[in-house]
C-alpha cells in the first residue's frame, strides 16, 4: 500500500472562521497549507460561541490510478487556554455532501495532529474513486468562547492511502516454448 | 512569578520580529497565485524564524509564544497567566485580545 499526502491549495466553497492571522477569506486555504505546521504563525481562529466551518479545495491527485483503500484528513490545531467544551470538528465536502466528524477536545500544546479516516466515500457510501478525490474539499469547524478561550487551526491536509494497480491483482504464469512469464491480472 | 527581565524582553522582541518576518515572506509565497511546491517552500522561511528563535533562546515555537503571551499578560498587570485566568475581566481579555500576538 502507498499514501498521497494532498494540501490545500484553492478556496472551497466556504470561508466562515471568522479570524485568521495571514490571508484573509476566500484565502483561509493559505493559513493551512504549510508541509511543516508553523503553530501560532499562520492560522485561522475563532473565539464566537457557535461552531463557524471553512473548506478548502486540494491538489489534484498525482496518482490518479490503483485501489483507494480510505482517506484520512489530519488536522493540527489548538486553544489559547483551558476550554470547557470540545471546538473541532474535522469535515470534508465530497458531490454536494458534507460530512462533519464528531467534536474534538483541544488542548493547548500547538503541535497535536487530530484526524479522521474515512473507507468510503459518505457522499454514496461506496468506495472511493479518484475522481472523487480531486473534486474533494476537506475543511474543519472551530468554535470558542468569547472572551474566555478560542480555538485554532494551522494546518490540514489529506493522505489517500491506495493499492497501485501493478501492487493487487492476479498473477498468472504462462509456459511457453520461450519460457515462463508472469502476468498480472 | 517574576517579572520579564528587560533583557528577556529584547529577546522576546528579536523573535516578535522574526514571527513577522515569516509572515511576510509568507504572503509573498503567493504573490502570483497558488504553485505547486508552495507548501514545501514554506520550510525554509520556517527555519529561519526557527534559527533566531533558537539564538534568542527559544527552542520551539511554542516556548516562544508563550513568552510572548506572558509579556504581554505582564504589560497588562498580572503576574502570570494563572493569575489573568483567575482575575481578569472581560475587559483585559479584551485588551490581551488586541495585543501581538
Amino acid at each position: 500500500m502507498s499514501t498521497e499526502t494532498l494540501r490545500p491549495n484553492a478556496a472551497g466553497d466556504e470561508c466562515n472562521i471568522p479570524e485568521e492571522v495571514g490571508a484573509a477569506c476566500p484565502n483561509h486555504y493559505q493559513n493551512v497549507d504549510e508541509a511543516v505546521a508553523d503553530g501560532w504563525t499562520t492560522r485561522v481562529y475563532s473565539v464566537a460561541d457557535a461552531y463557524t466551518r471553512d473548506l478548502y479545495n486540494i491538489a489534484d491527485s498525482g496518482v490518479g490510478a490503483g485501489t483507494i483503500n480510505h482517506i484520512t484528513v489530519y488536522v493540527v490545531a489548538f486553544v489559547n487556554d483551558t476550554p470547557d467544551s470540545p471546538s473541532l470538528k474535522i469535515a470534508i465536502k465530497s458531490n454536494s455532501t458534507v460530512t462533519e466528524d464528531t467534536e474534538r477536545t483541544l488542548t493547548t500544546t500547538i503541535t497535536t495532529l487530530y484526524s479522521k479516516q474515512w473507507t468510503t466515500n459518505p457522499a454514496d457510501s461506496q468506495a472511493w474513486e479518484w475522481a472523487d478525490i480531486n473534486a474533494l474539499q476537506v475543511g474543519i469547524a472551530l468554535h470558542g468562547k468569547p472572551g474566555i478561550w478560542s480555538s485554532h487551526c494551522t494546518q490540514v491536509y489529506v493522505e489517500v492511502d491506495y493499492t497501485a494497480a501493478a501492487e493487487g491483482g492476479a498473477q498468472y504464469i504462462r509456459m511457453s516454448p520461450f519460457g515462463i512469464n508472469v502476468i498480472r491480472g | 512569578m517574576p517579572l520579564i527581565e528587560p533583557v528577556e524582553q529584547n529577546k522576546i522582541l528579536a523573535g516578535r520580529k522574526a514571527v513577522d518576518d515569516y509572515r511576510a515572506s509568507h504572503s509573498m509565497l503567493y504573490i502570483g497565485g497558488y504553485y505547486k511546491g508552495v507548501s514545501e517552500d514554506h520550510t525554509p522561511l520556517l527555519n529561519v524564524m526557527l534559527e533566531e528563535f533558537k539564538k534568542q533562546g527559544f527552542n520551539s515555537i511554542q516556548e516562544f509564544f508563550d513568552a510572548s503571551e506572558l509579556l504581554n499578560i505582564q504589560g497588562i498587570g498580572f503576574t502570570s497567566k494563572e493569575d489573568f485566568g483567575a482575575k481578569a475581566t472581560l475587559a483585559d481579555r479584551g485588551t490581551l485580545y488586541g495585543m501581538w500576538q
